[in-house]
């Protein structure tokens, strides 16, 4: 039996694995579809397997990585029904947001929406992609906490895994969309400013569901990242060379190298 | 080997989490993994596992030196639960008028008469279920399941609130049922503004008790930031089942 301090490291680590992973799954550096074991985690972080384990059953309760039976564990594929739903999720919750905001709201909050806008313009100027989309996530976040609902936010941004890869899928792939997304901040703070609800609804709709018509598109030119409910399970991919140490490097360099 | 270990205290975790829900624990009783272990015949580790996943999703607080407190109802994550509630109803409902069956509607009619057969018999626990199961309809309807469970993780303060003002004022059921009555009216006459309004005045249902449990329970409220209340630390200054104690002690 392990000590009481064994046991909590084991679970201080767990959880620190859990974190990077995470973050590998959503930026996809773990190309969807990668197939993640436990051996292969304990080896990397060189912990034991329990914790590595206990990682991967985390990681599977908030559905960054499925678990098949036969076929062992893969980071999950981008699930377009789950995109429906997590955009539902975001346009209601945002819709209310914007409702109570505009009934009374202070300057300070404006002002840092404001500054939100200027960092993600800075990102835009360094093309980073990652940093774009969280300056952009800041942005929204600052509307629920200053309505006093930081736990709706939270849940917000826990539950679009599938939502926040395939934004990140079309920024890296597409190159108009960097732009209008300062653009849709700028015009729907403004109708915030000037209290005007159904201005400020309908940028956010737009915003929110822009990339709706590049999902064919993506769809059509990496088929075998995308699935949807009720889909057929894949076979095992045993050869690991078709992944790359980092997907999302890999996509920026080609689109690179189509658009010269 | 470590299978079977989650079993037994994801199995645990479920009962545990139900009786919370339910207030056979008064909110602030100490829930140590010593009295699972004990209560559920299992050892301390799946135990201490279980308390573990119910502090991770809100129905327990672990405090260092303190021990661990089952949560108390928190006025301010009522209101974010509501918040979600109401937003992600509002637009359900009107998707749900535009691509419905005529036997959600049917399904939705069957609810409304349990939760009566519920109402007339006392059995509060029950009513509330029936309560979920209707409002449930709606979202497999429009195909958003993992919509409806994302609501049912995220409402442990305002389900107990609604329990116990159910269980101090029965007479409630009813105003529940008719709201459900006018919803289900307006969704069948796909009337969405009226639809949308009905839910709206759903939610203010239980209102009118807050105060009055606020001042008969202050010990089991808190709010964001607020300082923790001196609780009785054993259980011995706790009743056996809460929801009963409240429901002998006849507050109004």
């Amino acid at each position: 039996m392990s000590t009481v301090t064994e046991k909590h490291q084991r679970r201080n680590n767990s959880q620190e694995i859990y974190n990077i992973l995470k973050e590998r799954i959503l930026n996809l550096i773990y190309k969807p579809g990668y197939p993640l074991s436990a051996a292969s985690i304990s080896k990397e972080f060189q912990i034991s397997r329990s914790p590595a384990r206990e990682a991967l059953l985390t990681l599977a309760s908030n559905s960054l990585v499925d678990i098949f039976p036969q076929i062992g564990t893969i980071v999950s594929l981008i699930n377009l029904d789950k995109v429906s739903e997590e955009r539902f999720l975001r346009i209601s919750l945002e819709k209310r947001a914007i409702h109570e905001f505009i009934k009374e709201f202070n300057e300070s909050t404006i002002v840092t929406m404001e500054k939100m806008i200027t960092l993600q313009k800075t990102a835009i100027e360094e093309n980073n992609i990652v940093n774009l989309l969280f300056w952009d996530d800041s942005f929204h976040r600052e509307l629920f906490t200053s309505i006093n609902k930081p736990d709706c936010w939270k849940l917000l941004n826990e539950f679009n895994s599938n939502e926040y890869r395939l934004r990140l899928m079309a920024l890296s792939t597409v190159s108009k969309t960097m732009k209008v997304i300062v653009e849709s901040h700028e015009t729907f703070l403004r109708a915030l400013k000037e209290k005007n609800e159904i201005t400020a609804l309908n940028t956010s709709y737009e915003h929110l569901t822009r990339i709706s018509g590049e999902i064919a598109t993506l769809a059509a030119k990496y088929p075998e990242i995308f699935t949807c409910n009720g889909a057929k399970v894949l076979k095992k991919q045993k050869d690991l060379s078709s992944f790359p140490d980092n997907y999302l490097f890999q996509l920026q360099k080609e689109f690179q190298k189509d658009n010269l | 080997m470590l299978v079977q270990k989650q079993t037994n205290s994801d199995g645990v975790y479920e009962i545990l989490r139900n009786q919370i829900l339910n207030l056979k624990y008064k909110p602030g009783y100490p829930l140590s993994a010593l009295y699972i272990a004990e209560q559920f015949n299992i050892s301390r580790f799946p135990a201490r596992e279980a308390l573990l996943k119910l502090a991770k999703n809100y129905y327990v607080d672990i405090f260092p030196q303190y021990g661990t407190r089952v949560a108390l109802i928190n006025l301010d994550k009522i209101a974010e639960e509501h918040f979600l509630r109401i937003s992600l109803e509002s637009a359900a409902v009107q998707d749900f008028i535009r691509f419905h069956h005529e036997k959600d509607f049917t399904m939705m009619e069957l609810f409304i008469e349990r939760q009566k057969e519920a109402a007339k018999n006392g059995h509060t626990v029950q009513f509330l279920e029936f309560d979920n199961s209707f409002h449930k309809v709606i979202f497999s309807a429009i195909q958003k399941p993992r919509l409806w469970n994302l609501m049912l993780n995220f409402n442990s303060n305002e389900y107990r609130y609604r329990l116990l003002s159910l269980s101090i004022m029965p007479a409630l059921m009813q105003s529940v049922i008719t709201s459900h009555t006018q919803l289900l009216n307006a969704i069948v006459s796909l009337n969405t503004m009226l639809a949308i309004t009905s839910c709206e005045k759903h939610l203010a249902d239980f209102d009118e008790n807050l105060n009055k449990l606020i001042t008969s329970f202050p010990e089991i409220f808190t709010k964001n930031g607020a300082a923790y209340p001196r609780l009785p630390k054993h259980t011995e200054g706790y009743p056996l089942n809460f929801r009963d104690y409240i429901i002998k002690k006849k507050i109004i």
